[in-house]
């Protein structure tokens, strides 16, 4: 695959067709995503962040990606978003119709749009810069805006589209796992608990009109198991009345890749959990160890799904453990956990969904030595694997996220002395397993729920 | 020299108000029409009104977002903020009769001239701001330079009996003829308030939205 | 779409180097397949991990739990990564010829 913009593609050529005229199509389709009408979800603040941005750079002093890379000007997140900003004012404004030179607006050509559809897959929208902006500029919502232009006019990541969504609305997981294989998986996992805890977890699955539905990321199962264990044993020792739920009753898979890249689909899957949730008519769903899937569930689905069209509560399993762990009904001894532990705050649990101090409760009590990664909680350094960058390992990408993303966490993991690193997000966790491995770190990485688990006092 | 009189201290700055309240009102009111957007919050942020009200404070006066994470910026714009804060605050104080305006206005007009010049200075010689920059946000800054250049070099800042033109304005009888570097000050200050809203100065308006509506959420 | 030369004849492969169509598989093209992923011998060890995936790949249309694959071939992680670099779900799968694995693994 040719360079359209870095050394890295995450676009194939099939899904980019870099050599085919695109422009037109994605002129009118930018043009929609101005209007509010049909634009509605973002307008106020892609709107505001295209025609606002005072060109301060505060944005650029607070990016992973920009000072990881040694602070390359085409990883500014300006830069990044000047890549649209330059087409909407040239097409969608007067000054940049009449004096294009004078406000930096820019005709729209096959090579800029090749590039552009390769940055905004470089940013993973943690929104840091939004954090710190004086006038609360979004970097983040224009890549994210760009991205749905992109997908308007079929150009999206396999991994995210076809190989995504699409596939988790077809087999009820992004996965692709059959019903049988899930209940094998189950079966195994009672087995694994046995085999190393010495005690018997009875896994519900399909149970309808429990109290909690229980869905993780339909990859846990397959790459972090021991989330999925460790949750299983927290609400074995809860006594709560709870389910997992099998492809065979609807979505089983929290995840939702819309949020990265378009509304249709978000939507999409989005009503699809719904459904699933009413048809097994649970009271609460908890959202497993999955950051986008919490975003989505918690706080992106209330203003798109009427209220009573979802007559159910929305949890995180973390919210859960800090619950049940300060009110008494799941006892842990942090001597069991005795290795110095850190927690890396998920962008979509920190920054995007304000849980800083459950896992940290939750971690005090249950390890017997937690230490802190600096920065932390707002200011903490996305790891470069969200947005569904985990799983891109085209055209180098991998490189790509360990040499600016993964350089930065490596040197955290390291100055906090920590030999294990909690994480609440399957991304994450895809991101750091890569991260240990390519700085070689005397670090593993463990769920939240295994460390709860691992400490249960039964 | 009569038109010229006629045209700038009598006609253009009922052009300049209008522009600028109605472009500011209209754009505003876009704003508020515009549909509620999905949860986008920052966290954390300020659940009260209290608590909204210190940030915000904090923001304005000690640029705290630059003072944290763009120090070397953080200086200039202060300067150049202050500036323009403490000339509002003088065209109020002019108009309310109190002497001390004139002490804000010239201070204001000094620390506008500095600020703006060291930001400007900034965006051409720093390699990271230069690359970012279109020509105009160098327009922007160098137009709020020549404009507290000519108000500090006409002495109408320090000017206390410039306020009986003021006053005049508001009865629609314009106190004329002015002195012709009045007449330079106030052609900038006209066309300035005529060329704001249509801008990214209008910020501090953009503010109350980027915050309320979606950084910090919307009261449900 | 790109392609491995297996003794003369071509294989599609995707653009991750999975093969394009898995009843093409056989011993020979896990062999290029393992080239491409810097395997330079297929050991027994190798081959234990590459027939339980296609075993287990054949009766539940998925690969295995990344667990369960150590269980029952009996190497840990760390083995699985010693002889496939790029890990169990990117290296071991694709020479055994299943299809890229899809979802968050």
């Amino acid at each position: 695959m040719r360079k359209v913009f870095d050394d890295y593609r995450v676009l194939s050529d099939e899904t980019l067709r870099p050599d085919e005229p695109r422009v037109e199509k994605f002129l009118q389709a930018m043009k929609k995503s101005l209007q509010q009408r049909d634009n509605w979800t973002f307008w106020l603040p892609y709107t505001l962040s295209l025609d606002t941005c005072m060109k301060c750079g505060t944005c650029a002093e607070v990016c992973p990606v920009y000072l990881a890379s040694g602070k390359k000007d085409i990883y500014h997140p300006v830069y990044r978003s000047d890549m649209l900003r330059k087409v909407y004012k040239r097409y969608f404004t007067l000054p940049g119709r009449l004096f294009p030179g004078l406000v930096g607006a820019e005709d729209l050509t096959e090579e800029k749009l090749n590039a552009m559809a390769e940055n905004v897959y470089r940013c993973t929208i943690c929104r840091r810069c939004a954090y710190v902006c004086p006038v609360a500029i979004d970097n983040g919502v224009i890549v994210r805006e760009a991205r749905k232009i992109f997908d308007a006019i079929d150009i999206a990541p396999d991994e995210l589209k076809k190989n995504g969504t699409q596939k988790q609305i077809k087999f009820g997981n992004a996965t692709g796992t059959p019903a049988n294989a899930f209940l094998d998986m189950i079966e195994f996992l009672e087995e694994e608990i046995e085999d190393t805890k010495g005690y018997k977890v009875k896994i519900p699955v399909d149970k309808e009109g429990a109290e909690y539905l229980l869905i993780h990321n339909a990859g846990d199962y397959l790459a972090f198991a021991e989330t999925v264990m460790g949750a299983a044993e927290v609400m074995d020792a809860a006594g709560v009345d709870w389910t997992l739920n099998s492809p065979a009753k609807g979505v089983n898979d929290a995840v939702n890749y819309g949020v990265f890249y378009s509304d249709a689909e978000f939507t999409t899957i989005v009503k699809a959990h719904v459904e699933t949730a009413k048809k097994l008519g649970i009271k609460t769903l908890v959202v497993g160890e999955c950051g986008h899937a919490f975003e989505a569930l918690k706080y992106l689905m209330l203003r798109l799904i009427p209220p009573e069209e979802r007559p159910f509560e929305v949890k995180s399993i973390l919210e859960l453990e800090d619950e049940w762990i300060r009110e008494g009904r799941i006892k842990v001894d942090p001597e069991k956990n005795p290795e110095p532990v850190t927690y890396h705050d998920s962008c979509k649990l920190g920054r995007l969904g304000g849980m800083y101090e459950e896992p940290r409760r939750i971690l005090k009590a249950c390890c017997k030595d937690f230490r802190e990664l600096t920065p932390n909680r707002e200011m903490s350094i996305c790891c470069g694997g969200g947005s569904g960058f985990a799983i891109m390992e085209k055209g180098d990408f991998r490189k790509f996220r360990m040499e600016t993303y993964g350089k930065l966490k490596a040197e955290q993991l390291k100055a906090s002395g920590a030999s294990i690193i909690a994480l609440a997000c399957s991304n994450c966790k895809g991101q750091f397993r890569e991260i240990i491995n390519y700085y070689q770190l005397p670090v593993r990485f463990a769920g939240v729920s295994e460390l709860v688990a691992n400490a249960l006092v039964r | 020299m009569d038109f010229w009189q006629s045209f700038i201290g009598g006609f253009l700055p009922y052009i300049a108000v209008a522009t600028l309240v109605f472009g500011l009102g209209y754009k505003v009111t876009c704003w508020l029409k515009a549909p509620v957007n999905l949860h986008w919050e920052l966290f954390p942020y300020p659940h009260t009104l209290g608590g909204q009200l210190s940030e915000l404070l904090a923001e304005v006066f000690t640029l705290r977002s630059l003072f944290h994470h763009n120090l070397k910026l953080w200086f200039p714009s202060l300067v150049m903020h202050w500036g323009i804060y403490a000339v509002v605050f003088w065209l109020f104080f002019l108009l309310v009769g109190a002497p001390v305006a004139i002490y804000l206005g010239v201070a204001g007009g000094i620390l506008t001239l500095t600020g703006s010049c060291l930001l400007f200075l900034f965006r051409l010689f720093v390699p990271g701001l230069r690359q970012i920059s279109t020509p105009v946000e160098y327009l922007n800054l160098l137009f709020i330079f020549l404009l507290a250049l000519a108000a500090l070099a006409s002495g109408a800042l320090g000017d206390f009996a410039f306020r009986n033109y003021f006053i005049s304005l508001l009865t629609f009888k314009p106190h004329l003829p002015l002195p012709g570097s009045y007449l330079v000050f106030l052609l900038l200050l006209w066309l300035f308030m005529i060329y704001l809203p249509f801008t990214r100065m209008a910020h501090f308006a953009v503010k109350y939205f980027t915050y309320h509506k979606v950084k910090w959420g919307e009261v449900e | 779409m790109p392609a491995i030369n297996v003794g003369g004849i071509e294989i599609e492969v995707d653009e991750d180097g999975f093969i394009a169509d898995p009843s093409k598989w056989n011993e020979a093209v896990a062999k290029a397949l393992a080239e491409t992923e810097g395997v330079t011998e297929l050991t027994e060890n190798h081959w234990k991990v590459v027939n339980y995936l296609r075993q287990y790949y054949q009766q539940f249309g998925i690969a295995p739990m990344i667990r369960k694959l150590c269980k029952e071939t009996g190497f840990s992680l760390k083995e699985i990564y010693d002889l496939f670099p790029s890990g169990p779900a990117k290296g071991a799968c694709k020479i055994a010829g299943l299809p890229k694995p899809t979802g968050c693994v």
